[in-house]
């Protein structure tokens, strides 16, 4: 399989997974589930947290070749707006029961985070015309990142904030 | 083949050829290609015209399945940015000559639509979770969107529903 192949589908399938997590997200928090809350929110920000980072590290710098700086440093904000939204979920699945304000706002913040997702996803479009060596160079940062196994908010708050591998404005 | 994987292919492929032509015309633009220009934004106004029109008609609807309104309405404020790029477009392609700025101008055009392209076609992840009926009716719409075989500006200047109308048809869901 391609390097251009095996990307695309393990980036569909992370999305999917993650897709599906922020569904039972919200449905937890329409239930007022605080367990569930708990669980697929940790289950998403674990998910999260190696996909943010390939992205951050090798992927969206590769995307420069095909997109301008400005599409790309958007994509960077993007990735900022969901680590708002994941802090938010933390601070609510902490509690130790919902009200229904709270209930309301977690599911808000979980929904949120979908439009990231499949704009996220769509960029596999963009990774097909990038080539085979720069992909493999995506997968192998993928691997990486899979095996320091850094949740979203731990990476976000330790490796993210220290090493930016793009210039911020 | 079943009827989703159909559709998910052509919604892809869609994507793909759009894609290709935003390229080829950033290309054209920055070479100042008058002829390219011209051909590229023709086939560019032509392609999406169905696409655009079956999307609004049947899919961003039934998105409603999984997306907030205001996640859809989302959707077609980005069509009206697309809408409006298109149409500049097409008035520089119609130049008998193209300056440095309207080249400039025209290459950021087409570079800001490729956004709105993936933007697009990630909605396929949204899709695998509508029930098969809607995957048929979106099919549907697109083949009549392809009968009628509308190009983008004439389509959005004669057949496209108003907004209010598009968010009174999203309330009724």
């Amino acid at each position: 399989m391609s390097a251009i192949t095996e990307f695309g589908a393990v980036f569909k399938n992370e999305h999917r997974t993650i897709r599906d997590a922020l569904l039972n997200l919200i449905q937890s928090f329409c239930n007022h589930d605080v367990p569930n809350v708990r669980h697929f929110l940790n289950q998403a920000a674990t998910l999260s947290g190696p996909h943010f980072r390939y992205e951050e590290d090798a992927f969206y710098p590769a995307l420069v070749e095909v997109l301008d700086e400005e599409q790309v440093q958007k994509l960077l904000s993007d990735h900022d707006r969901a680590i708002d939204a994941a802090r938010n979920l933390v601070q609510l699945a902490a509690q130790g029961e919902l009200a229904e304000k709270d209930a309301q706002s977690g599911a808000k913040y979980a929904r949120s985070l979908l439009p990231h997702v499949f704009e996220c996803d769509g960029l596999s479009i963009i990774a097909e015309l990038l080539q085979a060596q720069t992909m493999q160079k995506v997968l192998d940062a993928r691997s990486r990142s899979l095996e320091a196994n850094l949740d979203l908010l731990r990476w976000a708050d330790t490796v993210r904030s220290h090493t930016g591998v793009l210039a911020r404005p | 083949m079943s009827t989703r994987t159909l559709f998910e292919e052509v919604f892809r492929d869609e994507h793909r050829a759009i894609r290709d032509l935003l390229f080829d015309l950033v290309q054209a633009f920055r070479s100042r290609d008058l002829p390219g220009v011209h051909f590229f934004v023709n086939n560019l106004v032509n392609f999406a015209g169905p696409h655009f029109r079956y999307e609004e008609e049947a899919l961003y609807p039934a998105l409603l399945e999984v997306l907030s309104q205001e996640q859809v309405l989302s959707l077609l404020n980005d069509h009206d940015y697309a809408i409006g790029a298109i149409r500049k477009l097409a008035q520089l392609a119609g130049q008998s000559e193209l300056t440095a700025l309207d080249a400039r101008t025209g290459a950021d055009c087409a570079q800001g639509l490729i956004a709105k392209v993936f933007g697009c076609d990630g909605l396929s992840i949204v899709i695998e979770r509508l029930p098969d009926e809607s995957i048929g009716e979106a099919m549907s719409a697109r083949s009549r969107a392809l009968g009628a075989n509308l190009d983008l500006l004439r389509w959005a200047d004669t057949r496209r529903a108003p907004r209010q109308w598009q968010v009174e048809g999203f309330s009724a869901q």
